[in-house]
This record gives structure tokens, sequence and C-alpha cells, in this order.
């Protein structure tokens, strides 16, 4: 029981420093072109809760979103709640229709980046009037959610990897 | 999934739920500076994101010095030809430096401004989404940071501080729509406000609005800050304007100013604690002499 515990710890640490890593890509003020427009936390949170039971997912993920409000200038806890809530769908998803594949997960990833684009979009620029808005959307986000989504087949082998050390038992367990 | 709604978990989630849209209305009613839950975030992070972006700043110049080999080459021959349109000029830059220097002990320009408190910072993070390039620095209101004090290069201005927290701060460039600079170009006496606009900041320019149709300015003029306002000292320089084009409504035009600094390459900053508009016055208490004659 010990080793369970300990085992789930480290693999629970391991979540947590990629999602610092990530984060710290994606933040990043100088790196390739070909990586500004991943949104890194995305595929961390969905992969995350596609395996993991649905609290602890949501709670990742508010981590997670916690961290990319520090990075943004937008209301702090937006990401968070948004997160939140996308993982807490992924996790839901994966438990009771479908199985965790790399496909589903991309997927997911591709429906949760574009869910959150659609939100910003709509919130910090449609909202605010701003001319040229659909344009941007339509050269930026669109190529950010596709770059994020085939980013998430690399996140899915990585954090598979992790979650094997403890692997969850029951795991169409909502609880 | 009757079942996830009865369950515990789902209570769980509400109480997150609640939680988290309680940190985003006691943000919204804290404004621009930092909340609790925020700054707690910003503490622990800041020093990560410091050494990481040291780190990506190292690795990043090393590969873009191979992916960008061509880009390179390009520029390489469009400075030579610059360097050569320079020789021709520097002739005639004798003759200017002598009669700038009169003109300075005539009117009194200072050439530094010692009214300035600075404060220097290191960009250590950008805005992952299409924020008009928003960017953090690793100085906050811990270092004497304000809202609204100006972020400036050597080169020219950059921005201004949108958000504080204790350890970092947020700056909002002068592409975005959210800032309004009130400018001036010295060759035509002519004064205008740069805002931001979504499609000139995609390629890193900036607009100069409500300019009237016969206007007298151009291509190449330099725009600098006017000081009117308050927000921003005088005479720190903008950005040049590239084109000039009529507004869709065909009453007024505007420009496209390409500002001096690249917002999306800065890696080191000056932010402006506090100036004075000593200059102002000055002129206040000249004109207020006169009168009195």
């Amino acid at each position: 029981m010990a080793l369970k515990k300990y085992k789930n710890l480290i693999k629970w640490s391991l979540y947590v420093a990629l999602a610092v890593l990530l984060f710290c890509f994606q933040t990043a003020p100088t790196k390739l072109s070909v990586l500004s427009d991943i949104q890194f936390l995305i595929p961390v949170v969905i992969v995350v809760a596609s395996f993991e039971k649905i609290v602890p997912s949501a709670v990742f993920a508010l981590f997670c979103g916690l961290l990319w409000d520090y990075s943004v200038q937008r209301q702090f806890g937006y990401n968070a709640l948004i997160l939140m809530l996308v993982a807490v769908a992924a996790s839901l998803v994966m438990k009771l229709y479908i199985m965790p594949m790399p496909l589903s997960v991309c997927s997911l990833v591709l429906i949760a980046s574009l869910v959150h684009t659609i939100l910003d979009f709509f919130f910090f620029f449609v909202l605010t009037g701003l001319s040229g808005a659909f344009s941007i959307f339509i050269r930026q986000s669109i190529s950010a959610v596709i770059a994020t989504s085939v980013f998430g087949i690399a996140v899915y082998f990585l954090i598979y990897l992790i979650y094997k050390i403890s692997p969850i038992k029951a795991k169409f367990d909502i609880d | 999934m009757k079942d996830f709604f009865k369950g515990k978990a789902f209570k769980a989630i509400i109480c997150l739920f609640a939680l988290v849209l309680g940190i985003i209305i006691y943000q919204a009613a804290r404004g621009n500076y930092a909340s609790l839950p925020e700054a707690v975030v910003g503490t622990v992070v800041t020093p990560i994101v410091n050494v990481s972006s040291k780190i990506s700043n190292t690795v990043g110049g090393f590969f873009n010095m191979f992916l960008n080999a061509k880009d390179i080459e390009e520029e390489n021959k469009k400075l030579k030809a610059e360097i050569s349109e320079l020789y021709k000029k520097s002739s005639d830059f004798e003759k200017y430096k002598s009669e700038n220097e009169q003109l300075k002990k005539a009117l009194e320009i200072k050439e530094l401004r010692p009214d300035f408190e600075m404060q220097s910072a290191a960009v250590i993070g950008r805005d992952n989404e299409f924020n008009f390039y928003t960017f953090t620095v690793n100085k906050g209101s811990l270092n004497g940071i304000k809202v609204n004090n100006p972020v400036i290069t050597n080169e020219g201005l950059v921005g201004i501080i949108s958000h504080v927290a204790p350890t970092y701060s947020v700056v909002t460039t002068v592409l975005s729509p959210d800032v309004n600079i009130g400018i001036y170009n010295a060759r035509t006496m002519s004064t205008g406000v740069v805002g931001g606009s979504a499609d000139l900041a995609v390629n890193g320019n900036t607009k100069l609005k409500l300019l009237p149709r016969n206007t007298t300015l151009q291509k190449g003029d330099i725009i600098e800050t006017s000081g009117d306002g308050g927000v921003y000292p005088e005479g720190i320089i903008l950005g040049t304007i590239q084109t000039l084009k009529a507004e869709n409504s065909g009453v007024s035009m505007y420009g496209v100013i390409k500002p001096v600094v690249d917002v999306t390459e800065v890696s080191d900053v000056v932010i402006i604690k506090k100036f004075s508009l000593k200059a102002e016055t000055e002129n206040t208490q000249e004109e207020e002499e006169t009168l009195a004659e």
C-alpha cells in the first residue's frame, strides 16, 4: 500500500514537472518559430485527464491553468476555469465512451484547443470590437490549433510512460 | 453518466468551479494589480521562468542562426546597401552637427533626461496567444513598478506596464489597441494619436489614427511621443511612417507606423518609474510672466 502511494506520488510529481517544463517552452521569449504557435499545456491536461480519475485531473488542469494565467494578459483564473472544465469533459468522455488511444486523445486535444481558441477570440476580439480580428483567427489561431493537436501525439506517449509507473486498476471508476 | 452527477466527484468539481470563479471575481475587483492567489503563483513561478528564459535565449539564438540563414543573408545585403547610403550622407553630417549644437544652446534642449527614474528589467516570458506580443518582465511592485509606467529601450518606446505583481509585471506593447499614445513629428510639427490595430499588429506595425486628408506627414517621418496626457514622457522615439492610407470612411487618413523597437525580439527593457513634466512647467511659468507684463 505504501509502495503504491509512493509510486502515485512520483507519477503526479512527474506530471507536474512535465507541465512546468512545457509551460516554460510555451512562454520562452526566444524559441524556434515552428514551436511558437503550440499551446503546450492543453495536450498535457487532456492526456492526463484521459488516463487519470476526474477529480485529480481537474485539480491538475486547475494548476496548469493558473500557470498559463501567469503568463498571459487575461483575467487571472480564466484559463484555469476553461482547462478545468475541458479536463472534466475529456475525463468523462474517456471513462464512459471511448478508449484512451493516440487518435482519440489527439481528437480531444484538437476539440479542446479549438474551444479554447474560439472562446478567446469571442471574449477578447469579437466583444471588444477589434477590426481585423477575423483575419487573425484564420491566419494564426487555426494553425495554432492544428499544431497543438499534432503535438498531442508526442505528449500522449510521454504521459503514457509516466502513467505506467502507477496505473489505475479500475479505469472506469468515476470517483 | 447519471451516477457521476449524483456522486462525490461532481460535488468536488462544483467546489473547484466556485473557487476559481471566486478568484476571477476577486482579481477583477483588484484591477491591474495582482491579487493574493496571482501573487503567490507569480512568486513561485517567476524564478523558474527566469532561468528558462535565459536557457531559451541561448538555445534559440544557436538554432536561429541555422534556421534563419537565408533571412540573415538578405538582411546582410540590405545593411550593406544602407551603409553605402550612409557614407554618402556623412559628408553633410558635420554641417548638421554644428547647426544642431547651436539650436540646442538656443532652445536649451537637454540631451539626457536626468528627470527619469528608471528600472532595468529582462523579458522572461511572452504571451503565447496572439495578444499583440504582450510580454512579462522580471520586476514588479517590490521594485517600485506601477501600472502605466512607460517601457523603453535605448532605441525607443516599447509599451506600457499594464499589470503589476510583486515580482513581475506585464507589458502591453505599442502594437496593442489598448494603448493610445500622443505623438509628435518634428518636421511638420504635427500631433496625433497612435494606437494599435489587429490587422497591422500581425505584421509588427501600429497605427497613427485620424489624420486629416491634407496631412503633411510623409513616408519616413519620425514619430516621437509628445508628452500630452502625462503618461509618456515627451521625446521618446516611437517609429517611422511606412505608408499613409485613407480610412474606410474616406473622411480621414491613417499612417502605418513601423516601431523602432522590434517588440517580438526585445530581451531587455527599461521601465520609467518617474519623470517630470519640467519643460511644460517652465513654459507655463514663462507664459504667466509674459501675460503679467
